[in-house]
């Protein structure tokens, strides 16, 4: 699994089509959309766009409260969102009726994505904290059944996103002030490894697993590209590919076949299979593209992007295939978080 | 196919999606909140533990704990008492789960001796879009929790006499009422606990040493009890008799955009934008400072004129302050494309057309909230847990410093008041920290922050606060939306012992910024959807201050349901400022309004 790609040389840029829709989202799939500016979770039907619920996290409603992450449960019983500004906390949802059901002030000074382990009993809410100037922080994790605290390991400096293994033994950690990539185990949450990823200042952001639980796809957001990593005791990095600017979330999608990346820099997401044989970059209509999701259905991926200080968030639905923009919906302010609700 | 979503729309459409999910038909078992017994009695215990369950059918949570004020027997509250729960929120019970819950009662040194009880309130929280509908407020459970205060000499006491005062008082006066106690041979006795009360309870508050206040007119009795003896004292409590109105005298429209906070400087008022509104099918953000010429009239009827708009990369330009010399202003920014938010001086040079001198960001990246400036410092609060305060050296503007950090340790800072080489911090859930930044009271220096004290127990989420040296006290927001939260004043008269003495409330709402008119002693408070109040804030202070008849005046200019809906044309007042005879207020939705005062 290697890819000999090269930025620019093969980056074809599709031409945005607001396409009638060529390929169908699975019907009765959702979006959850998180809004950071306007302190919302959109509700969007999949396969339209269209809006069709919101809640508000407006805790304080003359402040900026700024839901970040939204995760769905591997059963789509239950969602949770964090909460970044103020006090960082973590908010729990039943699917059914989107009703709210709990809620944990977060034992950290920040917190960004949300993952769950694949049983979807713990989440990890790492705490990114930028402005500590570099000071080792926390990942937190928490039992979803009741929302309590099971350990908060103290790190790395400020770790963004902690992922775990498709087995579940396992929770990669990555750290974007000291470039690095910590293993956890997940019995007790030990460090059991913990690997240098690129150059310094390479800013590892984001991270996924390839399904068999071999390799780790990591984005430098710094560098333009994400790296291949084989899991290994001695971790080694086998591969990378070059994407666009700032490159912020990734995902595989079902059957490990394609994986997106929404490059925040150059408004663009970066489409390549796993056996490298295509690239494509396809330019988005809307600025800083940001979170990355795929539901049931392989062939269409779910990218949301920011917005700016001038402009709308929102998100597209992309026929990975063909490179076709089956909708997008602006939709929010500050527009990062995204989730499949089945 | 685009689809274009108003958050405008979807911000009023949430409340009613929301009211109908919260409204979707509930499973026959909903969540039923209790605690394993209705009352606690501390009896002469400080601290007791109960257990609160989930005896319904449903999961449940967040639960908010939410302590009730102590009130002496005669039901007036006692301030600088209070009642600490832990947990103060239970993230989720499940059908069947129970949870401890520890109450620690923290009481002034001297109270009166007597019985008290307070309260504790187990109810769902955290949906704040229906908070009025019967799925979020419905599920609570009430706790009563009495304990007993005793004294030492009761037992010697064998004559007590108040000591009547010269004059009536009127309501909201502060009275201290002398008291004799003796023993059986006639001696005066020192320290002798006594226990006050008023009757009818609601004519008054009574203090721990005989201080008595007012709360309505007519006849009121002052009880001292020493041990078992007793004194009464029959008072005649005048009307305060203060009475005025605001009226709107100018606007300044600014209905693109959410309007945050605003500064006066001579013929110029300076706002701040916010947040994210959509008109029409045109969205706009909060990365723009206006300026307005207060001297001239606009093109309608007693409008002010925009002359002049700056755009920043900011989402929320939250907050802008003029130094003292009208030379320069700072701007914050939130939100910024580049991450790097800081801040932004302006030279006033023109102070109709400010001019950017520099952008700042070194250890502001995160955002700033609030700015004070304070000759060549600006004083910046930086968003996030763990940040805290940075001070700045602007005597160059060109090239500020970072000279100085504080964070108090839990929590974060939300806002800054300097005054008198006093930097007041409203810390959130940390409380209100003092620090000396050139007092001299405990050596500090803008350079070197010392802390000089905190109150931390202010109800939590401290939020703002306007310190009145020569009165010595100081009015502290807590902005708790849940709540909602209340004014509370603090006595600084000791500046190592800050001790809350007074409360302020309007209910339904939460306050935001005030300001305070030094002249009369009349301060003003933003306070949401509850519009602009007035509050007499001369002589001292002490008690329940909304039951003294000393609100002059309350104004909800726009109407509205109180209830503050950004992207309507609700009233949502954000901070006032009294600057040459007006009362200007900030207005999320509405942008400028200039008042004439009551007094």
């Amino acid at each position: 699994m290697i890819y000999h790609l090269v930025r620019g040389a093969l980056r074809a840029v599709v031409t945005v089509v607001i396409a009638t829709i060529a390929c169908t989202p699975v019907p009765g799939e959702r979006l959850l959309i998180t809004s950071g500016f306007t302190d919302q979770i959109f509700v969007l039907d999949a396969n339209t766009g269209r809006v069709t619920d919101s809640l508000s996290l407006d805790r304080r409603p003359g402040e900026r409260d700024e839901p970040h992450s939204v995760a769905v449960s591997p059963d789509g019983s239950h969602f949770y969102a964090t909460l970044s500004h103020g006090e960082p906390s973590l908010w729990k949802y039943e699917s059914k009726g989107l009703r709210l059901v709990g809620r944990l002030t977060l034992p950290t000074n920040g917190a960004s994505r949300i993952r769950l382990s694949p049983d979807g009993l713990v989440a990890a809410i790492p705490d990114y904290w930028l402005s500590g100037g570099g000071m080792v922080s926390r990942v937190t994790f928490v039992r979803t059944e009741d929302l309590s605290v099971i350990a908060s390991p103290e790190l790395c400096a400020a770790p963004h996103d902690a992922v775990f293994s498709p087995s579940g033994d396992r929770v990669a950690v990555t750290c974007s002030l000291s470039d690095e990539l910590v293993m956890l185990d997940t019995d007790g949450f030990r460090e059991t490894t913990r690997f240098k990823v690129g150059e310094n200042g390479d800013r590892p952001l984001n991270a996924a697993w390839t399904l068999d639980g071999r390799h780790l796809l990591v984005t430098l957001t710094t560098r333009s590209k994400f790296v291949e990593l084989e899991v290994a005791a001695a971790m080694r990095q086998t591969s990378q590919v070059m994407t666009g600017d700032q490159p912020a979330q990734l995902a595989i999608a079902p059957g490990g076949s394609t994986v997106v990346v929404a490059n925040r820099g150059s408004g663009s997401v970066t489409i390549t299979t796993t056996d490298g044989t295509r690239l494509t970059e396809i330019d988005i209509p809307g600025a800083h593209p940001h979170g990355v999701a795929f539901g049931r259905d392989p062939s269409v991926v779910y990218v949301t992007y920011e917005g700016d200080t001038r402009t709308l968030g929102g998100v597209v639905a992309i026929d990975v295939d063909t490179g076709e923009i089956l909708w997008q919906t602006e939709v929010g302010s500050f527009t990062l978080g995204v989730a499949v609700l089945p | 196919m685009i689809t274009r979503v108003q958050p405008s729309l979807l911000a009023t459409a949430a409340f009613a999606l929301l009211g109908s999910s919260c409204g979707v038909s509930e499973p026959e078992l909903p969540p039923y909140l209790e605690f394993s017994q209705p009352v606690l009695d501390l009896g002469l215990e400080r601290e007791g533990q109960i257990e609160i369950r989930n005896t319904g059918g449903q999961s449940i949570g967040p639960i908010e704990l939410v302590p009730g004020e102590i009130r002496d027997l005669s039901g007036s509250m006692v301030p600088g008492s209070r009642l600490s729960l832990d947990p103060t929120e239970i993230p989720t019970l499940n059908p069947g789960d129970k949870r401890l819950l520890t109450l620690q009662l923290s009481l002034d040194g001297s109270l009166n001796s007597g019985e008290y009880d307070t309260w504790v309130r187990a109810r769902r929280g955290g949906c704040t879009s229906c908070c009025q509908t019967n799925q979020c407020r419905e599920v609570n459970a009430l706790l009563s929790v009495r304990f007993t205060v005793l004294g030492e000499l009761e037992v010697a006491v064998t004559s007590v006499r108040i000591v009547a005062p010269p004059f009536d008082p009127r309501t909201g006066d502060v009275i201290d009422l002398p008291l004799e106690a003796r023993d059986e041979a006639g001696t005066l006795l020192q320290g002798v606990p006594v226990y006050w009360s008023v009757n009818p309870s609601q004519a008054g508050y009574v203090g721990k040493n005989g201080q008595f206040v007012g709360y309505q007119t007519g006849a009121a009795s002052i009880i001292a009890q020493a041990g078992t003896i007793a004194d009464t004292l029959a008072l005649n409590v005048l009307d305060r008799n203060i009475e005025g109105s605001f009226s709107v005298a100018l606007i300044g429209r600014e209905v693109g955009r959410y309007t945050s906070d605003l500064w006066l400087h001579g013929d110029v008022l300076y706002s701040g934008t916010w947040g994210t509104r959509q008109t029409g099918s045109h969205s706009s953000f909060g990365n723009t400072l206006n300026v307005w010429d207060i001297s001239i009239p606009g093109t309608t009827f007693r409008s002010i004129q925009r002359s002049f708009s700056i755009e920043i990369d900011a989402r929320v330009v939250n907050d802008v302050k003029v130094r003292t010399d009208g030379e320069l202003a700072i701007i914050t920014h939130e939100g910024s494309n580049d991450a790097l938010n800081g801040i932004t001086i302006l030279d006033l040079d023109n102070p109709l057309e400010p001019t950017v001198v520099s952008r700042f960001t070194a250890e502001l990246e995160s955002g700033v909230h609030n700015v004070w400036i304070e000759g060549d410092y600006a004083y910046l609060v930086v968003d996030g847990v763990g940040n805290g305060l940075r001070i700045l050296n602007i005597s160059d503007p060109e090239n500020p410093s970072v000279i100085a950090r504080f964070w108090a340790g839990k929590s974060f800072l939300h806002d800054v008041y300097v005054r008198d080489g006093l930097a007041f911090l409203s810390h959130w859930n940390a409380g209100l920290v003092i620090l000396d930044v050139g007092n001299g009271i405990a050596d500090g220096s803008p350079e070197n922050p010392v802390e000089v004290s905190r109150l931390s127990d202010l109800g939590g989420q401290t939020h703002n606060a306007w310190y009145w040296p020569e009165a010595g006290y100081i009015f502290v927001g807590e902005e708790d939306f849940d709540s909602p939260g209340i004014m509370h004043v603090v006595d600084l008269r000791n500046l190592l012992e800050p001790r809350e003495v007074a409360t302020f409330k309007v209910p339904g709402q939460t306050p935001h910024n005030f300001w305070l008119d030094e002249s009369t002693g009349t301060l003003y408070l933003a306070w949401y959807g509850n519009g602009v109040r007035a509050l007499d804030v001369t002589g001292d202070l002490l008690g329940e201050l909304d039951r003294q008849g000393r609100e002059i005046a309350g104004l909800v200019y726009n109407g509205g349901s109180g209830t503050c809906n950004r992207g309507s044309g609700d009233t949502c007042t954000w901070a006032p400022q009294f600057h040459r005879g007006l009362v200007w207020v900030s207005d999320m939705n509405e942008g400028l309004v200039g008042l004439e005062p009551p007094r």
